[in-house]
C-alpha cells in the first residue's frame, strides 16, 4: 500500500500531477501514493453523496464509491483540470449510480442498531425518533420526485455543486436546469405541508415544520 | 421581475425549512474501521482489474522472460555438448588405427606340385620356394653340396659301427662322382 503521510499538505492540482508525471523529482513512483492521497480526502464525501443517490441502502453506496474511485484511477491520466477535482469525481459517481440503478432498485432500510447508536451517544430514544422520523420525512418527500429531479436536487441542495457543472453531469443547459431543480423544491415543499396537514389532523406534531 | 423575486425567496424560504430535518440517508454512518478499509480495497480493486486488463502483456513478458531465456540456455548447452563431443570421442567410438587383418592362411600345396628341393626347405618357414627351371645347375650343385654334408655326417655316425663290423668300412669320400650319385639315389628312394 503506497500510503504516505507527507501528502496530505499537498494541494490537489499537485497530486493531479504527481499521479499523472508517476515519479517526482526523486525519480520515486508517485502514482499510487497520490491517488491513495485523493482517495483518503474525498472518500466520505463521496460515498454519502452516493448513499443519497441509492436512498441510503450502505451496501450499494460502499459499492458506487469503490466503483467510482476506481474508475477515477483510469481517468486521471486525462483529467485536465477544468473543473475542481471533487465535481469530476461526482460525476463519474453520478454515473456509476445510474448505471446501477438500472440493474438494481434499492429502498433505504431503519433498523435497530442506529438506535442503538444514538442511545449510546446520550441521545434520547424519543430525539432520535424524532430526528429520524423527520429526516425519513425529506427522504419520502425526494422519493417522489423523478429519478433525474432527484439528482438535480442532491447536487444543488446537499452537495451544494454550481448550476454549470450541474448542467454539465446531468447533460442541459443552466437555464433548464435551474428550472428543474425550482420545481423539485417545490414538490419537496408541497410534500412536507400536505403531511404536516395530514399529523395534525391525527394529533401529531411536527415542530420543526411550523 | 417582482414575480421572479417572490420566487426566488420562497424557494430559499423552503430550502432553509429542508435543512431543519437533517441529512438525509446519513444517519448510519459506517465505523472509523470502514473508512480505514475504504482506500486500501480501492487499491486492491485497482491492482486486480490491471492483472487482469494487462494479461496479454504480462504473457508476453513471460513468453520473453522464461521461454526465451529457456531456449537460448538449451541452445547454448547443446553447442557446449557439441563442442565436448567434438573434441572429445567418447570410448564408444570405434578407434581411429586400422585393425591389421589376420594373416591369411597359407594356401595348402598339392603333392603334385612339389618339388623335391622342399624337403630341404629351411625349417619354421611356411611359403613355398619355387625355383626357375633355368637355375636347374645351381640345384644340383647344392643337392651335391648337401648330399656331401649328409654323408659325412653318415660316416661319422656310422664310424663307431665298422669297429664291429666285419665287412671293411668304404670312405664316400674314395667314391668316384657317379658312385656318389647312385649312393645319393638310393638315399632318396629309401626316404
Amino acid at each position: 500500500m503506497a500510503y504516505r503521510p507527507e501528502y496530505r499538505a499537498i494541494a490537489e492540482e499537485e497530486l493531479v500531477r504527481l499521479f499523472q508525471a508517476g515519479r517526482d523529482a526523486d525519480a520515486r513512483p508517485t502514482k499510487d501514493a497520490a491517488f491513495t492521497e485523493i482517495v483518503e480526502r474525498y472518500q466520505k464525501r463521496i460515498y454519502f453523496a452516493a448513499r443519497k443517490m441509492v436512498h441510503g441502502d450502505h451496501d450499494e453506496a460502499d459499492e458506487i464509491a469503490q466503483e467510482t474511485f476506481v474508475k477515477a484511477y483510469e481517468a486521471l491520466g486525462s483529467f485536465r483540470g477544468e473543473s475542481k477535482l471533487y465535481t469530476w469525481l461526482y460525476r463519474i459517481m453520478i454515473n456509476a449510480a445510474i448505471q446501477r440503478s438500472r440493474k438494481k432498485k434499492s429502498r433505504p432500510t431503519v433498523d435497530l442498531e442506529s438506535i442503538q447508536e444514538f442511545a449510546e451517544e446520550g441521545v434520547t430514544p424519543s430525539d432520535h425518533l424524532l430526528k429520524s422520523e423527520t429526516t425519513r420525512l425529506i427522504e419520502a418527500a425526494i422519493e417522489t420526485l423523478p429519478p433525474k429531479q432527484q439528482r438535480v436536487f442532491m447536487m444543488r441542495f446537499y452537495e451544494e455543486l454550481p448550476y454549470e457543472d450541474i448542467a454539465a453531469i446531468v447533460g442541459t443547459s443552466v437555464g433548464g436546469l435551474k428550472a428543474n431543480y425550482f420545481h423539485a423544491v417545490r414538490k419537496i415543499g408541497e410534500y412536507l405541508q400536505a403531511q404536516e396537514r395530514i399529523s395534525s389532523r391525527e394529533g401529531v406534531e411536527f415542530p420543526l415544520l411550523t | 421581475m417582482r414575480k421572479h423575486d417572490q420566487n426566488g425567496e420562497d424557494i430559499q424560504k423552503l430550502e432553509e425549512k429542508f435543512r431543519t430535518l437533517g441529512i438525509p440517508y446519513a444517519s448510519q454512518e459506517p465505523e472509523p474501521l470502514y473508512w480505514a478499509n475504504f482506500r486500501v480495497r480501492v487499491m486492491e480493486r485497482i491492482a486486480e482489474k490491471e492483472r487482469k486488463a494487462n494479461w496479454p502483456a504480462r504473457f508476453g513478458q513471460f513468453i520473453e522472460e522464461h521461454v526465451w531465456g529457456a531456449g537460448i540456455a538449451v541452445s547454448a548447452a547443446c553447442l557446449v555438448i557439441a563442442g565436448i563431443l567434438w573434441l572429445q570421442p567418447s570410448s564408444d567410438a570405434p578407434p581411429i588405427a586400422a585393425v591389421q587383418p589376420p594373416p591369411a592362411a597359407p594356401a595348402p600345396i598339392a603333392p603334385a606340385e612339389r618339388q623335391p628341393i622342399e624337403n630341404y626347405a629351411t625349417p619354421g618357414t611356411t611359403g613355398s620356394y619355387k625355383t626357375h627351371p633355368s637355375d636347374r645347375s645351381y640345384r644340383s650343385h647344392e643337392i651335391v653340396k648337401l648330399a656331401k654334408n649328409q654323408t659325412e655326417d653318415l660316416a661319422s655316425a656310422e664310424e663307431p659301427l665298422a669297429a664291429t663290423d666285419q665287412e671293411t668300412p668304404v670312405s664316400l669320400q674314395s667314391l668316384s662322382q657317379p658312385e656318389l650319385e647312385s649312393v645319393l639315389q638310393g638315399l632318396q628312394t629309401h626316404e
